[in-house]
């Protein structure tokens, strides 16, 4: 990310079956044109739901057991749909796209993230297992260059792109990194700058008032790991927060 | 029949020419023409109405509402109308009223007062309020800080439940079990090593193992169970949290708009009330300002504010509307209303609640209530013909029952009648205090009063117009004075003084009577008006006498088509009418006949024929059922008088038959009767009766000659066709005494008179009048019990006995008594 956008190789848009997709793969899909990236959209067919879905019919036999759908099925179903929608938008940008089914426990595994990826991530309207969130966060920082959250919300389709600068030394590199993306998508740069001592709800209220199409924050500001313990936060901002590691934007 | 030679000019009941017509002497007046006189804004005449209607108009007592009743033409309806302004000028103006919705029951519009004036002002005001309230509304509702506020009252309550799930999460991990989300729901997995367990790993656990895990997940199934059951109860508090933001905020924009509204209008106490609830109503309901659309917005044309589209079109918010059922004083009017209900229909007396038809069904509301006449008039005076309003169904029991009531409701008729019932509004009705003026003639003002017991209770003053008034100098002074005004009021030439005592005279005449004066001023004006055409066909400058009677005659000649056509065929002896000789049972008789307003006199011949028989008078008008009751009266009458006066100790044994010849249609009235008995005595007697006189008078039993009505047409009609025929002197009419102070002839008629060849008498019993009839002396019972010989009496008493005597002589049975 430190020069051109186009380094970022793929969006890497984890898509679960049963979820409403069209905000974020509209979102996606257009960033993914900014960066001349790959729109690599992935429906995750999750084993732990998988074994515990079995685990409840077979074992249990609770309330569950009676629910006709199996997994499966209900992955075949969304696969059919999705890839429906991400034709179309990827086509309406003009980005490149994949899509595939793939097998995870939980978070995204390092044979579906690659290095020059950017993970996009979907929260539920409400969270209901914060640490799997931070889990999913951390585990796709750690193979990816960045993580792009979508909270569940209607993006708008223009506005600037907002940089979410610390009062630190890091503010001039996590601005340029912004700035040039800005200039890829084709908005204005609005910058924030806040301090430790800031209030975090009014401060992601400041964010969502500028209509942002696009938020961007460093992963390892104490803010973005405000944002992430609660999820409110992210809610509020109403707009996809692209999280960026430090090491790659120097 | 040497008698009849007698020189009738010299006839002792012949009347001098001038007691044939009351003049108005022009000298009497001190003036030369109306331009002179002040104007006269008095009324003639009406003082007994007068005073009546000042105590109906300033009563402030239940019932006591006023019918004016009266002959047409009296200007009853003008008069009544002035002075009624004149009270009500004077009065407080009465409350303006309103419609408003009753947010607790929609189906019964609250009706609230407002002193006059204000009920225009609230309405504005309450439009302004709307429109204010949106544009208020949807700013506040997307400001930042009501946004950045909601967001937070929900976000408050998610993040509870979030935590209240990641605690459930947490504890779960604890246990080594996982709480998943699955596509259909919230599930929990045992986990070894990090990883949800397969089916088949945990089924090679040993049973305590798998037991431990089962009841692990049965608690933590239960905890999940509870976490479940306040998804709703979040769900509720999310939406409380918003309920209670959103009303803060509305409360915040509705309080702030409607401040002045309610300080403006603080002095009403039920107004207040009413805006605390629209107040309110409006803060519960702020909702429906936000999803006023900007297509409303664009909707909007120059001067249109978009309250007035929206509150047209939108039911939700022509709640806040406000009907203004009565206006009074909106246009500085000062006093009580008086309101002239011309159309006195059931809707336009108490209103009608209109229907609007909206996607093919029609609805209606209280903004669609319509003020009846009872409601712009109250507190002031409605003005009704009472024909009219008896013609209107329902109309006249929907005003007795809103005057009983005092109070004015809405009904429609088509309920009324059960003709249609739908689901409509029950307006709260409204306090009447509404006088009541009807209009209309005498017969239906008595008929009412005898077959409507409600009447007498509602309608305690009876203004009487007078037709006529005495004819006195101070009344004709006040009359020369009202003609001026008349002609000053409708722009007429004046009158010369001679003018003016020519057309007093001829109210004279309208009013059939010398003693008295017509009050159809109607009528008056009319004539006036004519005058003043003809004064200026004639190029004079003020109207003069012969202006009036070019009027006069103008109107004669238009009117008098049917009695010349009438005559003519008299004169082509088509109809037999002698005026000349004398003919035994032969008389001419007069009769008026009345067509579009005019009247004229009409000569018949009548004719009778005797013989013997059972004491029959056969009236051959009645046989045919030509004759009505009167005339029926009248010849019972004449035939008592016959068998009560002659041959009294023998049975009548006359058969007689009456008959008016030639008259095709019906026959009413007794003023033929003493015609019809002196053709009967004629033929009893066997004596012949002058042609040239005609005779006008009706008979009682004792012999007595009545007044009748009529008398100057009869005796004009007479002698136009005597005129026509060539009058030689011994023409005439003989007319009852008492009709002597009724006559008001046509000056040519008089000049007649006073040149000799027509003549006019007057008498007083039968006697006098068979007498002037065939020159013979009518005789008077004697001392012996008979009549004089050669005396009428006496050859009518023969004759009967005669019939008498052959009826015995028959043997036939003899019924007392006649039978006409």
């Amino acid at each position: 990310m430190s020069g051109s956008p186009a380094i970022v190789r793929r969006i890497l848009l984890r898509l679960e079956p049963g979820r409403g997709a069209d905000g974020r793969l509209a979102a996606a899909a257009r960033l993914a044109a900014a960066f001349h990236a790959e729109l690599a959209a992935r429906l995750v067919a999750d084993t732990r739901v998988e074994s515990a879905m079995a685990f409840a019919e077979a074992m249990l036999k609770t309330q569950h057991a009676h629910t006709t759908a199996t997994a499966e099925t209900i992955i075949r179903r969304a696969e059919a749909t999705l890839r429906r929608s991400i034709s179309s938008f990827a086509e309406r940008e003009r980005a490149a796209w994949s899509f595939e089914v793939v097998h995870c426990a939980g978070a995204l595994t390092s044979s579906v993230v690659e290095s020059e990826d950017l993970v996009a991530i979907e929260l539920a309207q409400l969270e209901t297992s914060l640490s799997d969130l931070r889990e999913e966060v951390n585990s796709a920082l750690a193979q990816a260059r960045g993580v792009l959250l979508f909270p569940s919300a209607n993006y708008p389709a223009k506005g600037p792109v907002v940089a979410i600068v610390p009062d630190d030394a890091k503010a001039k590199i996590l601005t340029e990194v912004s700035g040039r993306i800005a200039a890829a998508v084709g908005e204005q740069l609005t910058v924030l700058i806040h301090g430790l001592a800031h209030d975090t709800a009014g401060f992601a209220t400041m964010i969502r008032t500028r209509q942002a199409v696009l938020a961007i924050a460093d992963a390892s500001d104490p803010l973005v790991e405000e944002f992430l313990r609660r999820p409110r936060f992210l809610r509020e901002i109403a707009a996809p927060l692209l999280l960026l590691k430090s090491e790659t934007m120097t | 029949m040497a008698e009849l030679e007698h020189d009738l000019g010299k006839h002792p009941r012949r009347l001098a020419p001038a007691r044939l017509r009351k003049r108005c002497d022009p000298k009497t007046f001190a003036f030369k023409t109306t331009a002179e006189l002040r104007p006269f804004d008095g009324l003639i005449g009406q003082g007994r109405a007068l005073e009546a209607l000042d105590l109906g108009a300033r009563i402030d007592k239940p019932g006591f509402n006023l019918f004016v009743l009266g002959e047409r033409g009296t200007s009853r309806h003008g008069t009544v109308r002035g002075l009624i302004e004149k009270y009500a000028a004077a009065m407080t103006p009465p409350p303006d009223w309103i419609y408003v919705a009753n947010f607790a029951q929609s189906d019964r519009p609250r009706a609230i007062a407002l002193p006059a004036g204000r009920a225009v002002r609230f309405k504005a005001a309450m439009d302004h309020v709307i429109d204010e309230l949106l544009s208020l509304i949807p700013a506040i509702f997307d400001s930042e800080e009501y946004q950045t506020r909601r967001r937070t009252a929900i976000e408050d309550v998610n993040e509870q439940q979030e935590q209240a799930f990641e605690a459930l999460s947490k504890n779960a991990r604890a246990q080594n079990i996982a709480l998943l989300r699955t596509p259909v729901g919230f599930t929990f997995a045992p986990v070894a090593e990090g990883k949800v367990m397969k089916p088949e790993a945990f089924n090679a656990l040993s049973e305590d193992e798998r037991k431990q895990i089962a009841e692990k997940m049965e608690a933590l199934q239960a905890e999940l169970t509870v976490l479940m059951e306040r998804m709703p109860g979040w769900e509720r508090e999310r939406r409380q949290r918003v309920r209670e933001l959103d009303r803060e905020y509305a409360r915040l924009a509705v309080t702030d708009v409607m401040r002045d509204i309610a300080r403006d209008f603080a002095d009403l106490p039920e107004l207040q009330s009413h805006i605390q609830e629209t107040t309110q109503e409006l803060i519960r309901h702020a909702a429906f300002f936000r999803l006023a659309t900007a297509a409303k917005r664009e909707e909007v044309m120059p001067g249109v504010s978009v309250a007035d589209i929206v509150m047209e079109d939108d039911p939700r918010f022509r709640r806040f509307r406000v009907n203004v059922l009565v206006a009074n004083g909106i246009k500085g009017d000062k006093g009580a209303p008086v309101v002239v209900e011309d159309n006195p229909s059931i809707a336009n007396l108490v209103g009608r609640i209109e229907q609007q038809a909206q996607m093919g069904a029609l609805f209606t509301d209280f903004t669609l209530i319509r003020a009846g006449s009872l409601h712009t008039a109250n507190g002031g005076f409605l003005l009704i013909d009472a024909r009219r309003l008896l013609l209107e169904p329902f109309a006249w029991e929907m005003l007795k029952r809103s005057l009983r009531a005092r109070n004015v409701s809405i009904e429609s008729p088509m309920d009324r009648a059960s003709i249609m019932s739908t689901r409509t509004l029950n307006p709260d009705p409204i306090p009447l205090a509404t006088k009541v003026v009807l209009f209309g003639d005498r017969q239906l003002y008595h008929l009412l009063f005898a077959l409507d017991p409600d009447f007498s209770e509602l309608f305690k003053v009876a203004v009487d117009f007078e037709d006529t008034v005495s004819w006195t100098d101070a009344v004709t002074a006040d009359y020369a004075k009202l003609i001026g005004s008349i002609a000053q009021h409708e722009k007429l030439r004046p009158l010369t003084a001679e003018a003016v005592a020519r057309t007093i005279e001829e109210l004279g005449r309208q009013a059939e009577d010398a003693a008295r004066l017509s009050l159809h001023i109607g009528t008056l004006a009319d004539r006036l008006r004519e005058a003043d055409f003809r004064a200026a066909e004639a190029r004079h400058e003020v109207i003069e006498v012969a202006d009036v009677e070019a009027a006069i005659a103008a109107i004669e000649r238009r009117h008098e088509r049917v009695r010349v056509r009438m005559q003519e065929m008299v004169e082509r002896d088509i109809v037999l009418i002698d005026t000349k000789d004398a003919k035994v049972g032969q008389i001419n008789g007069l009769s008026v006949l009345s067509l579009g307003g005019y009247s004229f006199g009409k000569p018949s011949r009548i004719t009778a024929r005797v013989r013997v028989g059972t004491g029959q008078v056969i009236d051959i008008e009645r046989e045919v059922e030509l004759g009505g009751p009167f005339h029926s009266k009248g010849v019972l009458i004449l035939s008592s008088f016959l068998s009560s006066r002659y041959a009294l100790d023998r049975p009548t044994s006359l058969q007689a038959s009456l008959v008016f010849e030639q008259s095709y249609g019906g026959v009413d009235g007794d003023s033929a009767s003493s015609t019809e008995l002196y053709a009967l005595l004629s033929a009893l007697a066997d004596i012949p009766i002058r042609q040239s006189i005609a005779v006008t008078g009706s008979v009682n039993q004792r012999g007595e000659v009545q007044a009748i009505g009529g008398v100057n047409e009869k005796i004009e009609g007479f002698y136009a066709l005597c005129r026509a025929r060539g009058l030689d002197g011994t023409h005439g009419v003989m007319i009852p005494k008492a009709n002597e102070q009724h006559l008001m002839l046509r000056p040519d008629v008089i000049a007649a008179v006073e040149d000799g060849k027509f003549h006019i008498f007057s008498v007083a019993t039968i006697d006098e009048g068979i007498e002037l009839l065939t020159g013979l002396a009518a005789g008077e019972r004697q001392s012996d019990g008979n009549y004089p010989n050669g005396t009428i009496n006496r050859r009518v008493e023969d004759r009967l006995i005669a019939f008498a005597d052959a009826r015995r002589k028959f043997g036939l049975p003899v019924r007392e008594g006649t039978h006409a």
